[in-house]
């Protein structure tokens, strides 16, 4: 589904990214971990288009697609979700309007008729008690006010409305408490099926205890120096990321 | 020394007002006033860019213009105006034809029989108290040039007045309406009162059937006793790009009164709303707000005086304009407290959305404080877009174009939803909301 070959990029001259290479298929579950300042977000923010980035060597397909030629919304209609560490809030949007007008944007990218209003709120109610988001917050302004819990289980409500192929979680699990760790969780787990993929990205593995990756990988300065199956976040959890800053080994991703 | 082309200009502009007065002024039954209103204008003069608050306007494209003024009557009927009115105010609306209040035009059947309208000739004979007293400052609080050649130049303007505790439901509508073959200077004027603890809205709507340049010079006087509630809406959007508009409204507030405006327009040669609002007794409260969206080479100027003249009243200013491609605009707001104005509460903001490189906005908040005791904040900004909003809206699939929208949308919002009448409410929503789309 993605293939990242070879993946170098820059912000303001200055080299974040320093060849990665990543190949993740339908129906797995990739974590990135590693340290801070590793590239982890960076990477996230690359596939979907953030314009400060540069990318300065190396391709990405996804469906097949050069992803790197595409617009950020182009990408989004194609199947592209991120979820943000930082959710932005929107003023005079209210959140269910904002949901129907992204739903209807992908729907038309795709030469679909819009979503009639009825089983839009089917859908969005459904989605809505996964998430354990009370009723009030549809008519709230896209993230006005939300505290970084609801910000985080809005951005997870916001996937399964918009149903990508490929969803990229940024940091999601960061400032969780416990409570709302595990209804994002839950969410994610809802989401994820043999069609789709998800790409988690984070620093602590506390998140992989509720949601179990097939592969983990590790950035250090831009690269990917290891990969494994989840018993590597565990080895991380206990011995820190220290010992492979150090040797900085270079291992081919999975 | 050999005049410039533009001193030219000005002089035979000027030459044009002139006739115009003696036209209008002579004979009028306000004639007296009329000509303090003149005299006054002369003192000043035409503004130029070197008057202080016309500095950002370029009069000298207004100069270079040749209108008439027109005492014509206009052979609009009913039905030609239907289209124009809003779906709340269908029996309860005046109009004005190039300037001139039409009583056969207009329609007050939805509202109170207690509430006088008439022309306003014809009630100075009827309430020639209550207008020579608000007429006897001429000259000395009205110093704004083209509000004094309002009253100089108009002919027929409507009057109203709202009895004490009469509380009207119906929102009343003022349509401005311009319809001639020639490029018209007009001089639409509303003389208001509200009697105690009275409460009505009023809507101010424009619509030009010609496709002829004209500059309106409008003015409207509120008079707003103990306790009543005024909300003023000024609806100026889908002007001609040719149209020179001047605005003026001027609120004075006695104890416990409340006047609220809320103003959009989307811009035009140059709309200029100038407000004054003066605090004359305690616990009165003021609300101005007003939200521009330019495109092209579209101008739009605010100039607002808050004259804290009471204790304890409250005002509060909100000024948010969003500019495209060269649009210009300019914001300039005064608070003055004087000294008997204790525990005053001050509120002023303006910010300014900047969607392209040449588009420009000039912000001046002004502080003049005398009393002692008084809370006043000011603030202007002047930005663009937020990367980060912009980049969060894309990854959900909005267009550029949707996503700039729906942020301009976010950003002007505040202020659209001081427009209470929700017919209105939701056309100019719907403006903002297009804002970007071009069709």
């Amino acid at each position: 589904m993605l293939e990242i070959k070879n993946l170098s990029a820059s912000i303001d001259g200055k080299e974040i990214l320093k060849g990665v290479n990543l190949s993740i298929k339908a129906g797995e579950i990739h974590a990135i971990m590693g340290p801070n300042g590793a590239g982890k977000s960076t990477l996230a923010k690359i596939l979907a288009g953030h314009p400060s980035y540069e990318v300065t060597e190396g391709e990405v397909f996804f469906e097949g697609k050069n992803l790197l030629d595409m617009e950020p919304e182009d990408r989004a209609n194609s199947g592209v979700f991120m979820s943000f560490q930082y959710p932005v809030e929107i003023p005079g949007v209210s959140n269910i309007e904002f949901l129907r007008a992204a739903m209807n944007a992908k729907r038309k990218f795709r030469g679909e008729a819009e979503i009639s209003l009825e089983n839009f709120m089917i859908l969005l109610d459904e989605q809505m008690k996964h998430m354990e988001i009370k009723e009030e917050f549809k008519e709230r302004n896209l993230n006005e006010g939300f505290s970084g819990g609801e910000k985080k289980r809005n951005e997870i409500l916001q996937m399964l409305m918009l149903s990508p192929m490929l969803a990229i979680l940024d940091e999601t699990d960061s400032g969780l408490d416990i409570d709302a760790m595990r209804i994002v969780a839950k969410g994610v787990n809802h989401f994820s099926n043999k069609d789709r993929a998800l790409l988690l990205i984070t620093h602590y593995q506390r998140l992989l205890e509720y949601v179990k990756p097939k592969f983990v990988h590790v950035m250090v300065d831009g690269r990917i120096v290891r990969s494994g199956g989840p018993e590597l976040a565990l080895e991380l959890e206990e011995r820190g990321y220290d010992w492979l800053t150090m040797s900085s080994p270079y291992e081919e991703a999975v | 020394m050999t005049m410039t082309e533009q001193q030219v200009e000005k002089k035979s502009f000027s030459e044009a007002l002139k006739k115009c007065f003696e036209r209008s002024a002579l004979g009028h039954p306000f004639e007296k006033f009329k000509i303090k209103a003149w005299e006054a204008f002369k003192e000043k003069g035409l503004p130029t860019k070197k008057d202080e608050v016309f500095r950002y306007i370029k009069l000298h494209y207004l100069y270079a213009k040749e209108y008439s003024e027109s005492f014509l009557k206009s052979s609009l009927t009913k039905n030609d105006i239907a289209g124009h009115i809003l779906e709340e105010c269908k029996n309860s609306f005046l109009v004005f034809v190039n300037g001139n209040f039409s009583k056969e035009l207009s329609n007050t059947e939805a509202l109170s029989e207690k509430i006088v309208i008439s022309p306003l000739k014809e009630a100075f004979r009827s309430y020639s108290a209550l207008l020579t007293s608000q007429w006897n400052k001429i000259g000395k609080e009205e110093t704004d040039p083209f509000a004094l050649l309002n009253f100089a130049l108009h002919d027929e303007g409507a009057f109203v007045y709202i009895p004490p505790n009469v509380v009207s439901d119906v929102p009343l509508q003022v349509l401005n309406i311009i319809d001639s073959e020639d490029a018209l200077f007009t001089f639409p004027r509303l003389q208001l009162f509200m009697g105690k603890s009275s409460r009505l809205q009023v809507m101010s709507t424009h619509v030009n059937l010609s496709s002829n340049e004209c500059c309106i010079n409008q003015v409207a006087e509120f008079s707003i006793e103990e306790n009543a509630t005024l909300q003023f809406v000024q609806a100026n959007t889908h002007a001609a790009e040719n149209v020179w508009h001047f605005d003026a409204a001027r609120a004075s507030l006695k104890r416990d009164a409340f006047f609220e405006v809320a103003a959009a327009t989307e811009g035009s040669a140059c709309v200029r709303n100038d407000y004054r609002v003066v605090l004359a007794g305690a616990n009165a409260e003021a609300s101005l707000n007003g939200v521009w969206m330019l495109k092209d080479e579209r101008e739009a100027h605010n100039h607002v005086l808050i004259d804290h003249q009471a204790p304890n009243c409250i005002s509060r200013q909100l000024y948010k304009g969003a500019l495209d491609d060269r649009g210009h605009s300019s914001f300039e707001g005064k608070i003055l407290v004087r000294p008997e104005a204790q525990q005053t509460n001050a509120f002023q903001l303006n910010n300014n959305l900047l969607l392209s490189d040449q588009a420009s906005a000039e912000s001046k908040p002004n502080l003049e404080i005398f009393a002692d005791d008084v809370k006043a904040s000011h603030g202007a900004t002047v930005g663009q877009l937020d990367r980060e909003e912009l980049f969060y809206m894309k990854t959900r699939g909005f267009s550029d174009a949707v996503a700039k929208n729906l942020l301009i949308n976010g950003f002007c919002q505040e202020v659209v939803d001081k427009i209470m009448i929700p017919s209105l409410h939701k056309a100019i929503s719907m403006s903002v909301r297009q804002f970007l789309i071009k069709e």
